[in-house]
């Protein structure tokens, strides 16, 4: 167990994504140029594609985690693919709000079956489920290898669905989906780059605290039973 | 452009998003350390 | 260990357990009259909520039946992990690590063929009822390459599902959302073979069924034994 002391990467990652969120959200607001059709609410677009993209990431990290924890059945692959799941769930949702937000302006709609937020509403439906079903079992060793099981199936299917509902969507183009309608140039490139960089350094950060709850969490399990057995 | 409240909404989202799930474990953090000091505390006077 | 293992003898295993399944339930034929019931019922329910006459039947066919079938699918497979259980069939079976896939094998294709016949039923209920000529090889085809996927991994699930608290009612929560590409594909495809088109205009579903039969029958062989593993 590691002596309480400052956690000095934890404050470095916290200080760097902050910085980098700062100036993603500086680069969203000032040096992206304003779109030519949609205008200033076309801006939406990048914070919202980056958490879509942390959605993803989080849930492949689930599923890494799955895997070496059913090859070296150690709680601190657990642990990682748990606390992903945690951060995993808030970048969709966020990730479905902020494309809803930028679908009724856009098309005049709150909801489109378009292959982003669609796919994201599937994940979001994933890992409800993987939620779930941690929380439906007993016993820490039997959660952790069903968990990781369901996580590793799940997954596979996502690249599988996310190329059904392009499909699904291109063989009737409507005008909601034909393309993003939008005429991107080099410095939106160089912004949603940058902030899609910045959300994924902002993972790590929330990733390794969730990590530290979930050990500290472990403790606290190990010192009641000690206790208990007083 | 009236589209800006959207844009604006869709921010804010980001931000309350984002401070729900630092503040969560945060606060969750905390409160744990606190127990633990006290069951710690609790073991060490049970030894003694 | 495993000197003597053949492929014989693990096709004999398999088939052993497909055996012991389908005369178990042709004993009571619960299951398939149930599931069978519920399909149907299923369909009435579709064609009066959905207003289903004429031309609306005929377009909507290809989704009322394979939503259908997904929900009573859960059914069946339910059912058959169940009894497993309440017969300690399993533990008798666990011998070896290579039996824990011949065991998945031969609950998978024991599911599956409990799903067929009841499709086998229901097909021509269902061409009649929404007027739409499902009894071609191709459709029978879809409906096979469907089903197979589904059954693979709804009994990986349903192994899982029966092992949690909630039991029975855990498996759609975690098998649907992962029979997202498996639904889309199989509806295009049927839809479109329906309408006259062929299969190598519809190649790239049918690409897309094979691929994902082919990935999740393997992720579920490979997972298997870590579900049932105690």
């Amino acid at each position: 167990m590691k002596r309480s002391g400052q956690d000095w990467w934890g404050i470095a990652l916290a200080v760097l994504s902050g910085a980098a969120i700062v100036i993603a959200l500086t680069m969203v607001f000032v040096y992206a140029p304003r779109e030519a059709t949609m205008g200033d609410v076309q801006r939406i677009f990048y914070f919202h594609v980056s958490s879509a993209w942390v959605g993803f990431l989080a849930f492949f990290v689930t599923f890494l985690a799955g895997i070496g924890y059913l090859a070296r059945r150690e709680r601190r692959w657990d642990i990682v693919a748990v606390s992903s799941v945690e951060i995993g769930v808030t970048f969709i949702t966020m990730a479905i709000i902020t494309g809803s937000l930028w679908a009724r302006p856009a098309w005049g709609t709150y909801w489109t079956w378009e292959p982003r937020l669609t796919i994201s509403a599937v994940q979001l439906l994933i890992y409800v489920s993987y939620v779930m079903l941690r929380a439906a079992i007993e016993g820490p060793e039997r959660r952790a290898r069903f968990a990781a099981v369901y996580g590793i199936v799940a997954f596979v299917t996502v690249p599988l669905s996310w190329f059904a509902i392009r499909w699904w969507r291109t063989i009737h183009p409507d005008v909601l989906t034909s393309g993003e309608g939008m005429a991107l140039t080099s410095r939106m490139v160089q912004t949603l780059l940058f902030s899609v960089g910045a959300f994924t350094l902002l993972y790590v950060t929330l990733l390794r605290q969730r990590i530290r709850l979930e050990q500290a969490t472990d403790v606290l399990l190990y010192l009641r039973a000690r206790i208990r057995d007083l | 452009m009236e589209n800006l409240s959207y844009l604006v909404a869709a921010y804010i989202v980001f931000w309350a998003l984002t401070f729900v799930l630092v503040f969560s474990i945060w606060a969750r953090q905390r409160r744990l350390e606190q127990e633990i000091a006290a069951l710690a505390a609790q073991l060490k006077e049970n030894e003694e | 260990m495993g000197v003597g293992l053949s492929l014989h003898s693990y096709l004999g295993k398999v088939w052993a357990i497909i055996v012991k399944d389908v005369v178990a339930e042709f004993r009571t034929r619960e299951m398939i009259s149930a599931m069978l019931v519920f399909s149907v019922l299923a369909l009435l329910i579709f064609s009066f909520a959905l207003d289903l006459r004429g031309a609306m039947a005929r377009a909507a066919a290809p989704g009322v039946l394979w939503a259908t079938v997904a929900f009573s699918g859960t059914l069946g497979l339910s059912r058959s992990l169940a009894r497993e259980q309440q017969n300690g069939c399993i533990d008798g079976l666990l011998l070896a690590p290579m039996d824990r896939s011949a065991i998945f094998f031969g609950k998978a294709l024991g599911n599956l063929a409990f799903m067929v016949v009841v499709e086998i039923m229901l097909l021509p209920l269902f061409s009649a009822l929404f007027n739409v000529p499902l009894l071609r090889i191709g459709v029978l085809g879809v409906t096979a390459l469907g089903t197979t996927g589904y059954a693979a991994v709804g009994t990986l699930l349903a192994a899982i599902a029966v092992n949690t608290r909630a039991r029975e009612v855990m498996l759609p929560v975690l098998l649907l959302p992962l029979v997202v590409p498996l639904l889309i594909a199989a509806v295009k495809t049927t839809g479109g073979l329906i309408e006259g088109g062929t299969l190598a205009e519809l190649g790239g579903w049918v690409r897309l069924l094979v691929a994902y039969d082919l990935i999740i029958v393997a992720v579920s062989m490979l997972t298997f034994g870590y579900v049932v593993e105690e």
